[in-house]
Formats: C-alpha cells, structure tokens, sequence
C-alpha cells in the first residue's frame, strides 16, 4: 500500500469513527426507530471487518469500543458497593465484534457486500444475546436483581427490532464503505487474513 | 518467547487478560484510570461539540421553517401571558418582601440555599441497554469534581435528573434516574411522610417508570402521590422533586412495591443544572451537606453569622439551546 493510500485510509476511518460514534450518541432520538436507536457504532465495526480483514475490524473495533466506554461506559457496581462507570468493557466487546465479523463465514460468504447484510443481523443477534445473558448473570450474582424481561419481551420487543434498526443503518455504511473508501473500489487488495482471492469479482455488489 | 509474541492467539489472549484488568481496576474506588478519560476528553469532546452544534444548527433551521405559523400563534399568546404574568410579578415581589422579613425573624433556611447550580447541556445519550450513561458539557474546569463526592442533577423544575457518577476536564457522566444502579432515599411529600426507596429497574426503564421499595408495612401509597428526596444519605438534599407513585401493588404485605413515574422525561430534556453544595468557607462553619433544609432553629447569632450572599448561585448551562437562566434560579 502506498503512503497516499495509507494516509486516505486513515483519514476515513476517522471520519468513519468518529461520525458514527458522534452521531449516535448526540442525535440518539433521530436514529430512533420502533424504539430503538441505530447502533451505528456495531455496524460499522462489523462491516469493516467483514469486509476488509481481521486487522481493520480490530483497529476499528478497540476505537469504537474506546469511544463507547468513554461517551456511555456501562455501569458497573464498584468494590465499595456504589455504581461507577468502568472502562474497558467497550474496547473488549468491539474488538470482539471486530475480529469475529472479519472470521465468521468467511469462506461460505466471500466477504460480498450484499450478505455484509447478512453478517449484520448475526452479529447483532449474538451481540444482544450475550449482553442480556451477561445483564442478567451479572445483577444475580451482585444481588441487584429485582427482575428480569421475559425471553418473549427480549426477543420480540428488544432483539428483533433492534436487528431491524441496525439492517437499515448499515445499508448507507456498505454504501460508503464500497463507494467512499478506506479502500479504492471498496476492495482491499492482499487480505492479510490467509484467505487469498484470485479474482475480485465477489466483491462487487 | 520472542515465537511467542508472534502467535496470534497468544497475543489476543493477553490482550484479553489485560483489558479485563483494566475493567477491574476502573471499578475500584478512587481508580487511577479515571485519569485516563480526561486527556481523552481533550480530544473527543470538541469534535462531539462540532457534531452537536451542525446538528443544532440544522434543527433550528428545519423548526423555523416547518414551526413558522405555529411561532407567530404561539407568540401572539405569549404576548397576553407576559401581561397577566408582569401584574403577578408586582403581586410577587410585595410577598417577596414580606417572605424576606419573616425569613430574617424566624431563621428560616431555603430548601437549596447551600448549593451552587451549574447549569448543563446534554452532550451525549445512551449507545444502548448496557451503555447507558449520559455525558454533561461542565467538569472540573467548572468547579465540578466528582472526586470529592458526587453531586445531584436536576432539570430546569428542580426536579431529580440522576446524579454525577465522574468527571473529566470538560465533561461529567451523569447516572439517570431511570438506570438500575439509581438509587435515591426518597420520602412522602407531606409532614412526617413515610420513608421509602426509590431505584431503577431494568425492566421498567423502557416504560419511563422507577420502582419503590421498603415501604413501611402500614403505609398505602395512594396513586399520584408526590415523592421528594428525603434527604438521608447526605449526598441529595431534602425536598428534590422525583415523581409521582404510578401504581402500588400490596399482594405480599412482608414486601410492598410501587412503581413511580420521575417528573423528568430523560429522553426530551437538553439541559440540567448539577447542584454543588457550598464550601465551608461559604456556609460559615458547617458543612453544606450535614444542614437541614427547612426550617432550622438556629439561634439569631448564628444567622447573623452566616454570610448575605447565601442565597443559591445559578448559571445558565453552557452552550444552551435555550435561555434558562431565569428557569435556573431557585
């Protein structure tokens, strides 16, 4: 990759980031839909490492899980008992999202921006999942639950629609990702992830 | 070991190990790393302020355009209310007067006249369930410092918004009222009222309600009653609005719950005002935080002693969409 390729692809990243991070968590009501607000932040991370490789959907996934814990870290409760704010809960689930997006169905769907899709509503569902089994694990062991939602209301009322919101964002991102870059055509040549492409034909749309 | 270092799942695993020892030590109390959000802040939240701002920006211009007809409506019918409310004022400031003149002869305290407010703007929202945190545009750099103890936010009504949970340099993260860490004691708002519990529940946050614990096995708690702070704990003071009881459920007398409905809608407020309880030096000798509010029987020496400008400092929030100063002012 040349310096000028590398400079371009830094650049958009950032932009990328932080105009993802920035919008949902300021204009949080506008992306709100069926009651829940886009998770642009997991869409794009998923996307980027689908799309481009294992070290993309890393680098991507610890600055977005950064900016998460630093915009609206989770609450946890602190060893003398009071709530506090952790750090790093984020960076860990975002790297996560990164590497396993860039790793699974690798082989069955080629990295074509049609099935990024696809990968979006998976990555949610198992994103979702673990966060309610996480939530509810968590306030048993801390003595802090008092009740939990019904597996109906978490897949019905919490799940669903937010798999829903989230397929919709993600449709402008493949947008730009394939038009606007980090990459030239959306295509980054030389995966460094072992999975070598003859031709680049599956990855156009 | 240098092989090692160049095994993939080797390096992800330390990775891992290290960040979850940073997540411990960020829970601990009083941790080292909540230094590490503040040259962070440096960077991020003048980019989120642009992002903020473009985003103001165009809402305003949508709203005058799209809200024209309804502005000039509603203008014409603010105009009859500023005239009936300028013939209150005058009515007001004679019970001012009268109110200053009992207050210097019983020694009466205001509710909130130890505290400073700072007023507000909303930067962030929650990202989802789990990272539900809200982030405020004032931090140490304001004289807010989350160190020292934490402080209780209120809207532009005074009534409960959460609490500071920390802060950086320009930034503090607030805990909502509605979270289910949220806990607040809370009272019955008339004489002797009955002492409860009030926390956030994750079930009932989306509905906008909190749930009310520890009620006393002979109390009924009657459907809109008011519930205020009670001021136990030290770190709210008494008499904060929080809401009104939704519904009361008695099935298990060993255990009553309630659920409340916070006077504050967490989802459309923009500003809240952060109520900074006086320095020693500001309140004469005791502490803001061990006074009662109410009615003191303080002896007139002591009232002489306490300084004139007592009275709650307000600030209008920063970058306010809205002029709030008047509505600040308690």
């Amino acid at each position: 990759m040349s310096k000028q390729e590398r400079v371009r692809q830094i650049l958009l990243y950032a932009v990328y980031i932080t105009g993802a991070c920035c919008m949902q968590v300021t204009f949080s009501q506008v992306f709100r839909l069926l009651g829940h607000t886009c998770d642009l932040m997991l869409v794009l991370v998923v996307l980027c490492g689908y799309l481009f490789g294992t070290k993309d959907g890393i680098a991507v996934g610890a600055i977005v899980g950064v900016f998460r814990d630093y915009f609206s870290g989770p609450v946890l409760t602190g060893l003398d008992q009071k709530p506090v704010a952790v750090l790093g809960v984020g960076l860990l689930a975002f790297m996560y999202i990164g590497i396993l997006s860039s790793l699974l169905f690798r082989k069955r769907f080629r990295r074509k921006y049609s099935l990024g899709i696809l990968q979006v509503v998976i990555i949610s569902l198992i994103y979702y999942s673990l966060g309610h089994i996480v939530s509810f694990v968590y306030l048993s062991m801390s003595g802090n639950l008092v009740s939990y939602y019904s597996l109906r209301y978490i897949a019905f009322s919490s799940i669903v629609p937010q798999i829903i919101v989230n397929v919709l964002a993600s449709l402008p991102i493949l947008f730009l990702l394939r038009f606007a870059g980090p990459y030239k055509k959306g295509v980054r040549s030389g995966l460094v992830d072992g999975y070598s492409v003859e031709d680049r034909k599956w990855q156009s749309i | 070991m240098r092989s090692l270092f160049k095994n993939r799942v080797f390096i992800l695993v330390l990775s891992t190990l290290l960040i979850i020892a940073v997540i411990a030590i960020s829970a601990m109390p009083g941790s080292p790393l909540s230094f590490v959000t503040k040259p962070l802040s440096v960077v991020i939240d003048p980019v989120q302020s642009v992002f903020r701002s473009i985003g103001t920006k165009i809402s305003d211009f949508y709203s005058a355009i799209a809200e024209g007809m309804e502005i000039r409506k509603e203008n014409e019918e603010l105009r009859a209310e500023i005239a009936e409310l300028e013939y209150k004022v005058q009515q007001g400031e004679e019970a001012r007067i009268r109110w200053e003149e009992l207050k210097s002869a019983f020694s009466i305290q205001d509710s909130f006249e130890n505290y400073h407010i700072h007023g507000a703007s909303i930067l962030t929202r929650e990202s989802d369930e789990w990272f539900s945190v809200i982030r405020i545009n004032v931090g140490t750099s304001d004289g807010i410092d989350s160190t020292t103890g934490s402080y209780a936010v209120v809207d532009a009504r005074m009534n409960l918004v959460g609490r500071v949970m920390s802060t950086d340099i320009d930034s503090s993260k607030i805990l909502p009222i509605l979270h289910e860490g949220f806990t607040v004691s809370a009272k019955v708002n008339e004489v002797n009222g009955a002492v409860v519990l009030v926390t956030g529940d994750i079930t009932l946050k989306n509905d906008g309600l909190c749930v009310v614990t520890r009620i006393p096995s002979n109390i009924v708690l009657e459907v809109g009653v008011e519930l205020v702070t009670s001021g136990e704990g030290g770190l709210f003071p008494a008499g904060i609005p929080i809401g009104t009881i939704e519904s009361f459920d008695n099935s298990d007398p060993d255990n009553l719950k309630a659920t409340l409905r916070p006077y504050v809608s967490i989802a459309s407020i923009k500003d809240v005002f952060i109520m900074v309880p006086n320095t020693e030096e500001e309140n004469g000798s005791v502490p803001a935080t061990e006074k009662i509010p109410g009615i003191t029987n303080e002896s007139a020496d002591s009232a002489e002693e306490t300084p004139s400008d007592q009275s709650t400092a307000s600030e209008p929030p920063k970058d306010s969409d809205e002029s709030l100063t008047s509505e600040g002012e308690v």
